[in-house]
């Protein structure tokens, strides 16, 4: 390599390096920031209590947010899953019937409309190449509509108490549901970093055409994860329902917004082939630990709403790189 | 921009004289020489042919003339200034336009609008129509263009579009015109077409410079020829001085022959691995049939767009619509997608390893790995020892320059990049492997170590399809060779005879791939379909 | 006159004076398959409801339009750059709100609300190109952002509750028509014809098809891209405002949640016009059918008695309908364009590109 090259590469190769790790710790730096200028504020910020609460209030953002992050991961966006944990809150909340044997078949019942929804969006998306933001929006509306419709306005609330343990109950003084969101955070984790599908999600996304001329099936492997977030979508709402008690046909309103929110800020980029599970944890816990902060504050919500979306902006701004073909 | 500037900038150009002088321009990729000290002059008035084989840089130096790249050393002068083009903008401003193989009209737009694009004749912030339409009926007859310019764009076919992008050149007003391999998917007629329009800008005054594979172009129309070889500049002189036969020599030389490893492995009686039937892909290819054989190398010369690399990718399984058959093994094959005909042994080594080869996000060790995941793992969950293992062989064997196998691949130079898809596939192990283009952009050490490695793939029983532009490569590594023109087979020719010192086979074969003459009268206008 | 060099023209077949047509229509009405299915619907509606073909319940559909179409029209040119807009619908709440708020129904402080309203509606089209440009941040995350920044201002100042008051005049402009036409609609024509004008006349017309569909060639002849895209978001943010305060003319106060559903609706409208989402393709003609089939379904199914979240369920199948039907679009467009690189596909290597 002659010189010229040379002083070339060694410039471009530190940037290079700046970024990578950036977008690694950068949302945990923000994090801890936003943490550090928390507790200056507010004298409750750090005690036993309000750190728990703010991961049981996270938890269910948790669980949505890594199932956008692989659908994101793989090229795609899914809006449908705020409707669809209405979806899940209404159907759990009437399946159940009062009778904890039921439990178990109400669980698997909305599993089972997740992975349905997540089929329509493979079919659609994957399948006959609509866009994947406009049909999400499709079902989503379709989702919200049934919803009224099954619940006539009036949601039923048959939720035993058994269930409601899911989130009120604890394990070694952790509650239940923060174990559920830091498991499902860890497999996808490890699972990402270690299993093949992982490595297929990160290569479809990141050249969906190389990676078909390399022998994987894109097809299968984008479709995983719609059916993937849909269904954690589900899990999602079966913990807001476990919190709330009752269906709620407005349950998970906003959540799609956030959870996208939530992986973006957390490094992962749009258009796919690049991002972790464990930036889209500190996303979460970014949004998470400004609305509580807020709350302590005494802020009203309405001021929360813009700071979210002042954060938003910089936030993804910070690591957002697009890749060509992007929407501008 | 009004009418009066219009006519302003034109009389100003008049008073500049031109004649563009380059001195010394040297241009790298990534280590990769693209342009060493090449020396030039393109005047007005003048058709100037630039030639040479892929890789030799002529593209390169077209991006330069045109303001796309900057030279890394050497000067340009306009008219004895001297100047640098720091963007397309400012050639343009310089009065060079380019007429580029990629498509750079907007579809959607009709012939006329997409003429004054960005220079609309507006009153008010509206385009004023009569102007507009006035700057169609000047410049689309000088390109003798019978097109209604009320037609969107994309409704026109790619003859017709090449013409409207030369018209909008001169709609600039330009004094010279850059055409980057403008005749390459146009039939016979077409190509008339566009020579009696050249020879009427070089009667305008306007300077072409005409960047072509085709002799016969350059001997027809060109006063002067500039032959690239490797990025240098082999042979620079006017026609009335030169013959063809001097031409390919300065193209093509004949010191690359000890590069190639010989033979070792006589594959004439060995039996067929796949077997092409009627292969039509339509608009691209049409009633192609050939057969592979084990241990053998099956070369595919052609100039672009004559399907080759179609074909490879309906035997691979990566096209949509087809006809035909593709038989492997003595059994018609179900190959639906790439992953079936790899899981049948059958690869693609991609004509474009940016977009279609790597993943650049990812590592060395994690591209090789590519098509073995589902071997590499247990239990859904890798090992990522053995990929490791996997993937230092491969950099070992192929002596891949990388700083780890964890390195991500973005970094490494075109060459090795190159070598690490190579490996992807010799790893897995291939009973054919379809390589398309295996050493455009790699240097040349790369290159003999990858033309040592088909060379031992083939020895080994391997089934190559080897799709090259790269004459040397495909006479010295081919036992078969087929020749390619505008979606059809036009010749087939064993290799297995011609030796070091047969010149006249190889003269014959380079005309005939170049379209010099066509030896069934096959050559002719694109399938239609 | 130009200069023409004598010099031995090649053989020219025709001149193209004598060629030349008129431009294709469909860059005005939008595809011809749209109006068609348009029919379609009506007729079906007529065999359907009995009073959908009277003169009052044509006003109402028309009124339906008003605000969806002017919305959509700005939505138009946005994803014509291939760009979205998703704080329209806070852009309408603030509309809707401020509007009401400085108006507090006196007839004499309207032309002030308006013009602060429009001025505002232009301040976040402003702010949203500029931070889309200066960013690289996805169109959707930045106008999702701006839009909680909205809708958090319109909160506090409203303290989520209704109000303000219209002005007399307001009402009676908005309830008014002329015979079966509500006046406001006529607002909307001007509007629609404005932007088709625009689109189809101007040079800043022919620059968002350019931009639309490849940044690249736009910027090499010479068109300035990024101020195209910055007043693209612009225009969508004061058509925003103008369609917020049309929809507040019928209003008996400020709602803070006005304008939910603008977006996506507006979205789907495009969409179903035959507007390309990747950009470069459509436009507003296609728009003003695809609003115009939406206000109709809407209106036959309140017609048939159909329970409003049914409804709400059958926008979401007509979204994924206008989004199967954008697939043969962009289909087409891809394959065009496919072919015209593969068959003058690049000749030389020998350069890995920079």
């Amino acid at each position: 390599m002659t010189a010229a090259s040379e002083a070339e590469t060694r410039p471009a190769l530190w940037f290079s390096l700046v970024r990578t790790h950036w977008s690694v710790f950068g949302p945990w730096a923000i994090l801890l920031a936003l943490v550090v200028i928390s507790t200056l504020i507010s004298s409750g910020f750090l005690t036993t209590t309000n750190l728990v609460n703010i991961l049981r209030q996270a938890a269910p953002l948790m669980i949505v947010a890594l199932g956008q992050t692989l659908v994101i991961l793989v090229g795609g966006i899914d809006v449908s899953v705020g409707a669809l944990i209405a979806t899940t809150t209404v159907i759990g909340g009437s399946l159940m019937r009062d009778s904890d044997a039921m439990i178990l078949p109400t669980v698997l019942v909305v599993i089972g409309v997740g992975v349905v929804v997540g089929l329509v969006h493979y079919l659609f998306i994957v399948r006959i190449g609509t866009d994947a933001l406009v049909t999400t929006l499709g079902t989503m509306l379709i989702l919200s509509g049934l919803n009224l419709i099954y619940t006539g306005g009036a949601p039923r609330s048959n939720v035993t108490v058994l269930f409601r343990k899911l989130s009120d109950g604890r394990l070694l003084g952790i509650p239940i549901i923060v174990i559920v969101a830091l498991f499902v955070a860890g497999v996808l984790a490890f699972g990402l970093r270690r299993s093949t599908f992982g490595r297929r999600l990160y290569a479809v996304g990141s050249n969906r055409e190389a990676a078909r001329l390399a022998g994987i099936r894109t097809h299968r492997v984008e479709g995983r994860a719609y059916v993937a977030c849909s269904v954690l979508a589900v899990v999602a709402g079966l913990a807001l329902l476990a919190r709330i008690g009752t269906g709620d046909t407005a349950a998970g309103t906003g959540m799609e917004l956030d959870s996208i929110a939530a992986v973006l800020i957390g490094g992962t980029a749009f258009g796919g082939g690049r991002g972790r599970a464990e930036g889209t944890v500190a996303g979460v816990l970014i949004l998470t630990v400004l609305f509580n902060i807020f709350n302590l504050m005494g802020i009203s919500r309405f001021a929360h709403l813009i700071v979210k979306g002042v954060v938003v902006i910089i936030g993804v701004a910070l690591y957002s790189t697009r890749k060509r073909g992007d929407r501008a | 921009m009004s009418l009066r500037r219009y006519f302003e900038r034109g009389a100003r150009r008049e008073r500049e004289g031109s004649l563009i002088k380059i001195e010394q321009i040297s241009k790298q990729f990534d280590g990769v020489h693209a342009l060493t000290s090449v020396d030039g002059e393109f005047n007005v008035g003048e058709i100037h042919a630039v030639v040479g084989e892929n890789g030799a840089g002529k593209s390169t130096l077209v991006k330069i003339l045109a303001g796309v790249h900057e030279p890394d050393e050497g000067r340009i002068h306009l008219n004895g200034e001297e100047v640098s083009f720091g963007s397309p903008r400012e050639a343009m401003d310089a009065s060079i336009a380019v007429v580029y193989q990629e498509p750079s009209l907007v579809p959607m737009l009709t012939v006329e609008e997409n003429l004054v694009l960005g220079r609309e004749p507006t009153r008010l912030g509206f385009v004023a129509t009569e102007s507009m339409q006035g700057v169609a009926d000047r410049v689309l007859p000088i390109v003798g263009a019978s097109i209604d310019p009320s037609t969107p764009v994309e409704k026109l076919s790619i003859a017709q579009r090449q013409l409207v992008e030369i018209a909008k050149a001169l709609s600039v007003e330009a004094r010279m015109i850059l055409l980057d391999e403008p005749t390459s998917s146009l039939s016979i007629a077409e190509i008339d077409r566009l020579r009696s329009v050249i020879i009427d800008l070089k009667g305008r005054g306007v300077g072409v410079v005409l960047i072509t594979h085709n002799i016969d172009e350059v001997f027809s129309l060109a006063d002067r020829v500039t032959v690239l070889k490797d990025g240098t500049v082999t042979l620079s002189a006017g026609i009335p001085e030169v013959t063809p036969a001097d031409v390919i020599k300065a193209m093509i030389g004949r010191d690359l022959a000890h590069m190639f490893p010989p033979r070792t492995v006589d594959s004439r009686e060995r039996r067929t691995v796949v077997e092409v039937r009627n292969l039509s892909i339509p608009g691209r290819a049409s009633d192609v049939s050939f057969e592979l054989r084990e241990s053998e190398v099956l070369g595919f010369v052609g100039l672009i767009g004559a399907g080759r690399t179609d074909v490879a990718k309906a035997v691979i399984g990566a096209t949509g619509r087809r006809h035909g058959v593709v038989f492997v093994d003595g059994e018609e094959s179900r190959i639906r997608e790439p992953a079936d005909a790899i899981a049948s042994g059958i690869a693609l080594v991609p004509e474009d390893r940016l977009a279609d080869g790597l993943v650049m996000d990812l590592s060395v060790r994690h591209n090789i790995g590519l098509p073995q995941l589902a071997e590499l793992s247990r239990f859904g969950l890798l090992d990522r020892a053995d990929e490791s293992r996997l993937a230092d062989e491969q950099i070992d064997s192929l002596s891949i320059k990388t700083p780890s196998n964890s390195t991500i691949v973005s970094n490494l130079s075109g060459g090795n990049q190159q070598k690490v898809v190579l490996g992807r596939w010799l790893a897995k192990g291939c009973r054919v492997l379809i390589l398309d283009e295996p050493t455009r952009g790699v240097d040349v050490g790369a290159k003999s170590e990858i033309y040592k490695t088909i060379r031992q793939l083939a020895d080994n029983g391997t089934a190559v399809m080897l799709i090259s532009s790269e004459l040397p490569e495909i006479l010295h590594l081919s036992d078969r060779i087929i020749v390619m023109s505008k979606g059809r087979i036009v010749a087939t020719l064993d290799n297995h005879a011609v030796s070091e010192s047969d010149m006249a086979g190889e003269e014959d074969l380079i005309k005939l791939a170049l379209g010099l003459q066509s030896e069934s009268g096959a050559g002719g206008d694109a399938p239609s379909g | 006159m130009v200069e023409t060099v004598a010099s031995g023209q090649p053989p020219v077949d025709v001149a193209p004076e004598t060629l030349r047509s008129r431009r294709p229509i469909t860059r005005w009405t939008g595809p011809a398959w749209l109006w068609l299915l348009l029919l379609l619907i009506v007729v079906v509606a007529s065999l359907i409801a009995e009073n959908f073909l009277s003169s009052r319940n044509l006003t109402n559909v028309l009124r339906q339009m008003i605000p969806l179409g002017i919305v959509a029209v700005g939505q138009t040119l946005v994803i014509l750059i291939a760009g979205v807009d998703l704080a329209v619908a806070a852009t309408i709440s603030m509309a809707n709100t401020a509007l009401m708020g400085i108006v507090a129904g006196e007839a004499s402080n309207v032309p002030l609300a308006i013009g602060v309203v429009l001025a505002a509606g232009l301040l976040i089209g402003l702010v949203n190109g500029l931070i889309i440009i200066a960013t690289r941040v996805p169109a959707l995350i930045v106008t999702l952002g701006t839009a909680s920044i909205i809708t958090g201002i319109v909160f506090l100042y409203t303290d989520q509750t209704n109000f303000g008051k219209p002005a007399d005049i307001m009402t009676d402009v908005g309830f008014g028509s002329v015979g079966p036409i509500p006046i406001l609609f006529f607002l909307y024509v001007l509007i629609a014809a404005a932007a088709l004008i625009v689109q189809n006349r101007s040079a800043f017309g022919l620059h968002l098809f350019a931009v639309g569909g490849s940044e690249q060639v736009a910027r090499s002849s010479g068109v300035r891209v990024a101020r195209v895209q910055i007043i693209a978001y612009v225009a969508c943010g004061f058509l925003a405002a103008v369609a917020g305060i049309a929809m507040s003319m019928r209003m008996g106060a400020g709602e803070p949640l006005s304008g939910v559903g603008f977006d996506w609706d507006s979205i789907a409208a495009v969409v179903l016009g035959g507007t390309a989402l990747t950009g470069g393709r459509g436009g507003v003609g296609g728009t003003i059918g695809g609003v115009a089939i939406i206000s109709i379904l809407n209106n036959v199914m309140n017609l048939a008695g159909v329970s409003s979240f049914t409804q709400i369920v059958v926008k979401g199948v007509i979204v994924l309908i206008a989004v199967l039907l954008a697939v043969g679009v962009t289909r087409r467009a891809a394959v065009d364009f496919r072919d015209l690189i593969t068959a003058r596909f690049r000749a030389s290597g020998g350069e890995v590109p920079g």
